[in-house]
C-alpha cells in the first residue's frame, strides 16, 4: 500500500471513530497529536520544509470493557514536492480482562524479549490464581531501515520469525523471578537461540538512623545454539536518606549470532561480540532544590585480533529546580569519551524558565572537543533556544531555532514550529469522563 | 499531491480540534476520573458510593460556590485511589497512564531508581518486572525512544553527538546495540543514503 493510500485509510478511520459515535458507546479515546515544521539544510547546500505529523491513540472500552485498540504512527512530508512516508509504530488490539488475568494482543507491538524489537504477531499472557503467571509469543519482527530520504525510515519486512515465552513470578512484594526462551530466524536457519533466567529482590532496613532502600537485579541469557552465555546482567540499587542514591550495573556479553549482515547487531560488528562493563550513577540531592550527579561507564572490548581495549566515559554535573518558586530549571554538565582510538570532551548545559503561566522559554547549549586519528583537535557546537506557548495544560504551540557547527558535516541552521496536542473524551456517556493533563513523563 | 497533503493535515487537526473543544477547558480531578471502568470492580467487591464519597454540608449561597464546595467535597482524596492502586497491602492493580488524574507532575512523583541517567539502567526492569513499567507507563513510551527517530525530539543523543559518535561506538557498542543493528551504521556510512544534513 502507497504511503498516500495508507495515510487516506488512516483519516477515514479517524473520521469514523470520531463522527460515529454510538457503536463506540461508552469508549474512551486519549491520544496525541504532533505536528512539526521544520525548514533545514540538505548536504548538497540546498534547503528542505519538512512537515511531520504524529498520532497517538489509545481507544479503551471499545465495544466490551476489556478491548482496546492502540495506536501510534507517523505521515511526514517535504513540502517541496519531495517523498512522502508513512509509518505505523505500533497498531494493535487488545483483550485484557480484569488484572490482565487473560492478556492477548494482536497486531503490531513493542516487544521486549532478549531485546528489544517490534513484533507483528501476537501476544498472549495468563495470570490465574497463584504465583506463575505465564506467556507465549510469535510473529515477524521488523527493522527500523533508513530510506535514501531522511524522512522515510520504516519497517522492513525480512521474513524473519520470532517466537518465545516465559513463565513468570506473580503476586509476591518486592519479588520479582521469571525464566524465558525465544528463537528467532528465517526458514531452516537460526539467529539466535536464547533460554535465560532472571530476577531480583527489593529490601528496607535503617542504617545510622537512617532509611536505606536496596535491590538487586539479574539476568542470564544463555545461548542454546552456540552453546555460550550470551549476557550475564546483575544490577545494585542503594538509596540512603532519600538524598543518596546509587545504580550501580555490571554486564557480560558474548554475543554469538547468525544474523544476516544487514541486522547484525553493532557489537558484533565492532568487536567479536564479547564486552565487558561496568557502570554506575550516583546523585545526591544537596538540598531540595539542588542536586548533584556523577556517573561513569568501564569497558572492556575483545577484538578480532584476541587483543582487549579499554574504554571509559565520565560524566557529571548539577541539577537545579526552581520550577515551584520561580519557574526555573537548569541542567548543566561535563563528560569526556576515552576510547582506545579516540578521545572527546564536553560541555552542556538546559536552561528552561517559565516567567508567566502561558509561557514557556528554553535555551540549550552543547560543545564537544574531540580528537581522532585524522581528525585530530575539532570541535562541534550546537546552539538551540525554543519559545513556547501553552493556553491550556493540553496544548502546546513553539517555535524554535537551532544553529549547529560540526565539522564533519555542513553547518546547520534549524528552524521550526512544533504543535503538541493531548486529547482524551469518551464517546458515550459525556460528562463521566475527561481530557488527560498534558503530563511530563 | 502537495496540496492533497496539506488538505488531509490540516482535516485531521480540525477533527482533534473540534473533538477536543467540547472540553476545552480544566478538569478537575473528579471530572476527570473514569466511573464507567471502574463499576464492574467496584460492583463486584461490594462497594458503595458512600465508601469512596462523602458528603459535606454546602455553605455556599450561589449556584457556582456550592458546585465548586460539592465538587470538593465528593473528590474521595489521594487515600482512595491508592488504596486500590498504591498502597502495598490492599492494591488490586495498576493504572497506567493514570496518575495524570491528580497529579499534575509525574516527575516529581516518579521512582527512586529513575535518576538522571535511568534509561541505562531500565532494561533489567523490563525484561524480569514488566508490570513494574507498566504500572504507570503504556506501550508508546518505549515506542518514543527505541522506535521513533526524528528531529522533533531529542531523546537519547545530543545533537553533536553525530560528530562524535563513533568514539562511544568503540567504547560501548554493546550500548548501541541496545537500539540499532548494524544497518543503523551501513546505512550512513555507505555514503548513499540520508539526504539531510
Amino acid at each position: 500500500m502507497t504511503s498516500k493510500l495508507r495515510y487516506k485509510a488512516l483519516v477515514l478511520a479517524l473520521l469514523a471513530m470520531t463522527s460515529l459515535p454510538r457503536p463506540l458507546h461508552g469508549a474512551e479515546l486519549d491520544g496525541k497529536f504532533t505536528s512539526l515544521f521544520e525548514s533545514r539544510q540538505n548536504r548538497d547546500g540546498t534547503r528542505e520544509a519538512v512537515l511531520d505529523n504524529y498520532l497517538r491513540l489509545d481507544l479503551d472500552k471499545l465495544f466490551v470493557t476489556p478491548l482496546s485498540l492502540h495506536a501510534y504512527g507517523k505521515y511526514g512530508t517535504e513540502l517541496n514536492n519531495g517523498p512522502d512516508s508513512t509509518d505505523i509504530y505500533h497498531l494493535y488490539a487488545q483483550y485484557r480482562t480484569f488484572q490482565g488475568e487473560t492478556d492477548l494482543k494482536l497486531g503490531r507491538f513493542p516487544l521486549e524479549s532478549h531485546r528489544f524489537l517490534t513484533l507483528d504477531g501476537a501476544y498472549l499472557t495468563m495470570r490465574p490464581e497463584g504465583r506463575i503467571g505465564a506467556a507465549i509469543y510469535a510473529g515477524q519482527p521488523r527493522y527500523l531501515e533508513f530510506y535514501p530520504e531522511q524522512i522515510q525510515n520504516r519497517f522492513r519486512d525480512t521474513g524473519d520469525y520470532l517466537a518465545g515465552g516465559k513463565l513468570f513470578l506473580q503476586g509476591v512484594e518486592g519479588a520479582r523471578a521469571n525464566v524465558y526462551y525465544s528463537r528467532e530466524g528465517k526458514d531452516g536457519t537460526v539467529y539466535r537461540e536464547i533460554v535465560g533466567a532472571g530476577g531480583g529482590k527489593d529490601f528496607r532496613f535503617n542504617l545510622l538512623s537512617s532509611e536505606v532502600k536496596m535491590s538487586a537485579d539479574g539476568s542470564l541469557d544463555y545461548n542454546t545454539d552456540q552453546a555460550a552465555i550470551d549476557k550475564l546482567t546483575a544490577r545494585l540499587f542503594f538509596a540512603f536518606d532519600k538524598k543518596l542514591r546509587l545504580l550501580m550495573q555490571a554486564d557480560r556479553y558474548d554475543i554469538r549470532d547468525d544474523y544476516p549482515a544487514d541486522r547484525q547487531l553493532i557489537i558484533s560488528l565492532l568487536s567479536t561480540g564479547r564486552e565487558d562493563r561496568i557502570f554506575y550513577t550516583l546523585t545526591y540531592d544537596l538540598s531540595t532544590n539542588f542536586s548533584v550527579y556523577q556517573g561513569s561507564v568501564f569497558t572492556g572490548l575483545r577484538m578480532p585480533d584476541g587483543v582487549w581495549q579499554n574504554g571509559t566515559i565520565v560524566r557529571g554535573g548539577v541539577t537545579v529546580n526552581f520550577i515551584k518558586p520561580a519557574g526555573l530549571d537548569l541542567d548543566a554538565g561535563v563528560y569526556r569519551f576515552e576510547s582506545f582510538l579516540a578521545k572527546a570532551s564536553g560541555v552542556s548545559a538546559t536552561l528552561k524558565w517559565r516567567p508567566l503561566r502561558l509561557w514557556t522559554t528554553q535555551a540549550g547549549v552543547e560543545a564537544v572537543l574531540y580528537d581522532a586519528p585524522f581528525r585530530s583537535n575539532k570541535t562541534a557546537k550546537t546552539v538551540s533556544a525554543e519559545v513556547g506557548y501553552s493556553p491550556v495544560s493540553r496544548l502546546k504551540l513553539a517555535f524554535f531555532a537551532e544553529q549547529s557547527d560540526n565539522p564533519e558535516f555542513k553547518s546547520d541552521f534549524r528552524t521550526g514550529l512544533r504543535l503538541d496536542y493531548n486529547f482524551g473524551f469518551a464517546t458515550g456517556s459525556p460528562g463521566l469522563s475527561g481530557p488527560r493533563k498534558e503530563v511530563r513523563q | 499531491m502537495k496540496h492533497t497533503v496539506i488538505r488531509l493535515s490540516v482535516l485531521i487537526i480540525l477533527i482533534f480540534v473540534a473533538a477536543g473543544c467540547a472540553r476545552f477547558v480544566y478538569r478537575t480531578p473528579a471530572q476527570n476520573f473514569k466511573h464507567g471502568v471502574h463499576k464492574e470492580i467496584l460492583t463486584k467487591m461490594d462497594y458503595e458510593c458512600l465508601d469512596c464519597h462523602k458528603f459535606l454540608k454546602i455553605k455556599g449561597r450561589s449556584f457556582k460556590g456550592a458546585l465548586e464546595e460539592s465538587e470538593i467535597g465528593l473528590y474521595p482524596r489521594k487515600v482512595i485511589c491508592h488504596f486500590c492502586h498504591v498502597d502495598t497491602e490492599t492494591r488490586v492493580g495498576s493504572s497506567p497512564y493514570q496518575c495524570a488524574t491528580c497529579h499534575d507532575d509525574l516527575y516529581a512523583i516518579r521512582p527512586e531508581t529513575h535518576v538522571r541517567e535511568w534509561k541505562k539502567f531500565h532494561a533489567v526492569d523490563a525484561k524480569n518486572d514488566r508490570q513494574s513499567c507498566t504500572a504507570c507507563h503504556k506501550e508508546w513510551f518505549c515506542s518514543d525512544c527505541h522506535t521513533r527517530r526524528d528531529t522533533v525530539q531529542s531523546v537519547m543523543h545530543p545533537k553533536p553527538y553525530r560528530s562524535f559518535h563513533y568514539v562511544e561506538a568503540q567504547i560501548d557498542p554493546a550500548g548501541c546495540s541496545a537500539c540499532h543493528t548494524s544497518s543503523f551504521c551501513t546505512d550512513c556510512h555507505s555514503g548513499k543514503k540520508r539526504r539531510y544534513n
